[in-house]
């Protein structure tokens, strides 16, 4: 293989490259599958499996065609849907915070905040859902999740804007029912 | 824009930079976007972050796995990662910057340049206005139903962060009155003589200065945020103190600086023109007349009130008048007479009559306007109207006339069938093509059948296995890359209209190929328009279309267009695979940076039109958003480098061989200078320019074709900074420092 062939010094420089690759787009994935499954066990599964394919696959990525991010995505978003074909009895967000109380935020307060989240969230449309998750989830610019979408990106803005004042405004309800 | 889309655009924009981590002051936006970017605050406030010990075993995995090779790479994993290494997959970006040179004589030969060569149909230039009511109702129908895919204000708001800039006008001004300055700076504009809306103006004795929404970054506070745990939480933003907890318009004495003080407030705050003693306020919806020739006590002449479905595109004060430039959304049901604004609640309306429409059947969604406006009372003088759809207007306005540009392109339904019969066959099955043939003939929107054809596609897709699926998906997206790029100048397109400045009339429309970024793409020099345009990037139809398109589609044009708004001359498919960032016309010269990712800098030599030749090529990395000519052979740059604000000094004098004479990388992320050329400001005769950042306001001197940094003042958030005689006003939020432009000490200093 040619990789034995490599001087070791540009192994280096492409392991290198790895690690910034795998560094920059690991917590946007797992954030966007936390936020689709609300299960930390269940997003660190799925998002060691993203990355496995997306090694797997990495012959057919063209840097021509699409930012890795993109490409990235296009796999993330395969695998939840898969996830959920292969598991359709399981409601769309699983809310369990005892599983995963240790691993994920610590803080109790912040914890909570962010199951209250879930919970809004999943009173959303799917395509809000979707939307919620990718922006807050993985930071993407809307041009992005246009693109992931199929949708223009004054769409993204739009039901982004509506779904936002949705969840907040089923939050505050729920936080003023406290 | 309706208001929602207006609102979730701005609430876009605050977003992105609340996920950045940036500090965004909520204290100028309307309750409910503050309402909602404070929720979107305390979302990420409670961020999860995926833990440590699971981040580092699975990168160990990895690595093994891909150390023993296991991943069946055909090609070698690290070898191919190796070669996509340096592209900006991780943010390497750099620039390219074409400079066009048109040299002598290269845009007006016309014959050379082969017109005939253009494929695109120039949309008709005929022009009438309508007869009857019924005749421009059954013209809305028909157009509107062409427009409803065809909004761009997304890529336009993308597009207004990189705006070019201007040539400054400082003329010394003497006035005999002993108390004023013999030099008064003027905001920058594009072109001398017509003067641009800005947040601060001075007629040499005053400083009008209104706190504006225009965007202000923070930088984020991180040493004051609350200490995350373990790296795990982004804290929730400090309030920073707000400078003005209600935007108002501040008139300030200013000249001798010695003087300085708060004369009044006006309480309304946007964008100022000032006129003698008149200043208007473009304030949203609502535009003010002032009457200022007693600054401490101003008075409210008149108010003009746009109506909701009416926007502001532009405003210009040129020659004693106001000229605005709106869009209104039509109603279809009753779409006469159009409602514009009022004038101290006098409406004024415009008849079908009034109306030009070209006389072929264009998208439409909208009707602009052209008003001239009596600075002293508000009236409208003269106005014409003539259709176009809406999203992406540009207006540039020379001594001679205004021209309107809108952007259309043709929605995916309209070639989707004829792609997949010619270059697609193969792909897909049978009942496939037959439910889009019967789609087409469908009298249903083309947004529904876009909307109808992504189901069928979809069900389609799901219909496969995994394997097929993603060769299907791929193939598909591969050809329609290609079908787009070949077809790409059919497909999307600008209207442009000119309307003579003399009798307000609408002299001549027509159409090129593509967008213009911005008023600076645009350019009339002895008769002839000027027009850089990006075409085929994928954000326009890549969007619109199913299938993700590859992103090297676009290339970049020039075309010049004669008195009536025919192209004469073209140069097309500069910068291939990148997009216009900034554009600039000196006379018989024009300069355009395109930049996408990678980063040779191209100069042609058109002076032969018939052999147009590459002449020099330089790599610079960044990119300029806003050029600058000091001199004949200089441009300076603006624009930025990796996540920082960058100038440059471009030595243009030789075309084989442009240089960068000079850069200067400020410790900045952001100035408002990246977003409008009118934060700039030039000063000739100290050889200096002043761009504000969002740290501090900085001066820089560019003599010797050095940049050097005079002075950078820190404190409140500086916006702009004016000149009068030899002292340098800096203008921040609540602040104004005067300092010496020869020692650069500070004189004086205003909290207000």
């Amino acid at each position: 293989m040619k990789l034995r062939e490599e001087p070791d010094k540009s192994l280096g420089k492409a392991k290198k490259l790895f690690a910034e690759l795998y560094e920059t787009n690991l917590t946007k994935v797992y954030r966007y599958i936390y936020y689709r499954v609300g299960d930390v066990t269940v997003a660190e599964d799925l998002t060691s499996a993203v990355f496995e394919k997306a090694f797997t696959k990495f012959d057919s990525y063209r840097s021509d065609k699409a930012s890795f991010s993109t490409w990235l995505f296009s796999i993330t978003r395969h695998t939840v849907i898969d996830h959920y074909r292969k598991a359709r009895h399981v409601s769309a967000i699983a809310l369990n915070p005892h599983s995963s109380g240790g691993s994920g935020i610590d803080e109790a307060v912040k914890w909570e905040e962010l199951q209250k989240l879930l919970f809004c969230l999943s009173q959303l449309s799917e395509l809000e859902q979707e939307i919620i998750s990718l922006k807050f989830g993985s930071g993407l610019p809307n041009r992005e999740i246009a693109e992931l979408k199929q949708l223009s990106e004054s769409n993204v803005g739009t039901i982004l804007y509506r779904a936002i004042r949705k969840l907040r405004d089923t939050f505050l309800e729920g936080e003023k029912n406290e | 824009m309706s208001r929602e889309k207006e609102r979730a655009e701005k609430f876009a924009k605050i977003l992105d930079r609340i996920l950045a981590g940036e500090k965004v002051d909520l204290s100028k936006y309307p309750s409910d976007l503050r309402g909602l970017a404070k929720f979107a605050e305390r979302l990420t406030a409670s961020q999860i972050r995926p833990d440590n010990s699971f981040k580092n075993q699975l990168k160990k995995r990895l690595l093994a796995r891909l150390e023993k090779e296991e991943f069946g790479q055909e090609q070698g994993f690290w070898e191919r990662l190796k070669r996509i290494g340096h592209k900006p997959v991780w943010q390497a970006l750099a620039a390219t910057v074409v400079l066009i040179l048109l040299l002598g004589g290269a845009v007006w030969g016309f014959g050379v340049f082969k017109p005939e060569e253009d494929t695109f149909q120039q949309a008709d230039l005929g022009l009438k206005k309508f007869v009857s009511a019924k005749e421009f109702k059954d013209y809305l129908v028909e157009a509107s139903a062409l427009a409803d895919v065809s909004s761009r204000a997304n890529v336009e708001s993308m597009r207004r962060l990189a705006a070019p800039r201007a040539l400054e006008e400082q003329a010394g001004v003497s006035e005999p009155e002993g108390a004023l300055p013999g030099r008064i700076s003027e905001t920058t504009v594009q072109v001398k003589g017509v003067d641009e809306p800005d947040i601060v103006k001075t007629d040499g004795k005053e400083v009008y200065f209104s706190a504006s929404p225009i965007w202000k970054i923070l930088q984020p506070q991180i040493e004051e945020s609350q200490p995350s745990i373990e790296g795990r939480m982004i804290s929730p933003p400090q309030e920073v103190p707000p400078v003005e907890t209600e935007a108002k318009t501040s008139i300030i004495k200013a000249f001798p600086p010695q003087a300085l003080a708060l004369d009044s407030k006006i309480d309304k705050t946007g964008d100022l023109l000032l006129h003698q003693d008149m200043l208007v306020v473009f304030s949203g919806q609502e535009i003010g007349g002032y009457n200022v020739s007693n600054p401490k006590s101003p008075e409210k002449e008149w108010n003009i009130k746009l109506e909701e479905t009416t926007s502001m595109v532009a405003s210009r004060l040129y020659k004693d008048k106001i000229y605005i430039v709106t869009q209104t959304s039509i109603n279809l049901t009753e779409p006469s007479p159009i409602k514009i604004l009022t004038l101290n609640d006098v409406p004024l309306n415009i008849g079908y009559k009034e109306i030009y429409h070209p006389t072929v059947i264009v998208p439409v969604d909208s009707t602009f306007s052209v008003l001239v406006v009596d600075p002293t009372s508000g009236a409208t003088e003269k106005k014409t109207s003539f259709i176009g759809s809406a999203g992406n207007s540009v207006v540039y306005m020379s001594e001679n006339a205004i021209y309107v540009t809108y952007s259309y392109y043709k929605s995916p339904i309209e070639f989707i069938p004829a792609f997949l019969k010619e270059d697609a066959r193969d792909l897909a099955p049978d009942w496939l093509i037959e439910k889009v043939e019967k789609l087409e003939s469908l009298d249903i929107s083309k947004q529904a059948k876009v909307v109808e054809f992504q189901n069928l596609w979809n069900r389609y897709l799901n219909s496969l296995n995994e394997k097929d699926r993603v060769r299907v998906e791929g193939e598909f997206s591969r050809r329609m890359s290609d079908y787009h790029r070949k077809h790409m100048r059919d497909l999307e397109k600008t209207g442009v209209v000119k309307v003579g400045l003399e009798g307000i009339l609408v002299k001549a429309t027509g159409s090129v190929p593509g967008y213009p970024l911005n008023q600076f793409a645009l350019d009339e020099y002895k008769g002839y328009l000027r027009i850089a345009t990006t075409v085929g990037e994928r954000g326009a139809i890549g969007r619109e279309m199913l299938i993700p398109l590859g992103s090297d589609q676009s290339a970049n044009d020039v075309y010049v267009l004669d008195k009536d708004l025919n192209i004469r001359g073209s140069i097309k498919d500069l910068g291939l695979t990148e997009r216009i960032f900034s554009a600039r016309f000196i006379e018989d010269k024009g300069y355009l940076v395109t930049f996408r990712e990678i980063d040779p800098l191209y100069v042609l030599n058109l002076s032969d039109p018939e052999k147009p030749k590459l002449e020099g090529e330089l790599k610079i990395p960044g990119y300029s958003s806003y050029l600058q000519p000091i001199t004949k052979d200089k441009i300076l740059g603006i624009g930025k480098e990796g996540s920082r604000v960058k100038a440059s000094l471009f030595d243009v004098s030789n075309p084989n061989n442009p240089k960068e004479l000079a850069k200067y990388i400020f410790e900045e992320s952001w100035s408002d200078v990246l977003e409008t050329h009118r934060a700039f400001l030039l000063d000739e005769k100290h050889e200096i320019f002043f761009l504000p950042g969002s740290k501090a306001g900085y001066i820089v001197s560019y003599k010797n074709d050095k940049l050097e940094l005079k002075k950078a003042v820190e404190g409140l958030s500086v916006r702009r900074a004016i000149f009068l005689d030899d002292y340098l006003y800096i203008i921040g939020d609540g602040q104004i420092t005067v300092l010496d432009e020869k020692e650069w000490g500070k004189i004086n200093e205003l909290r207000f």
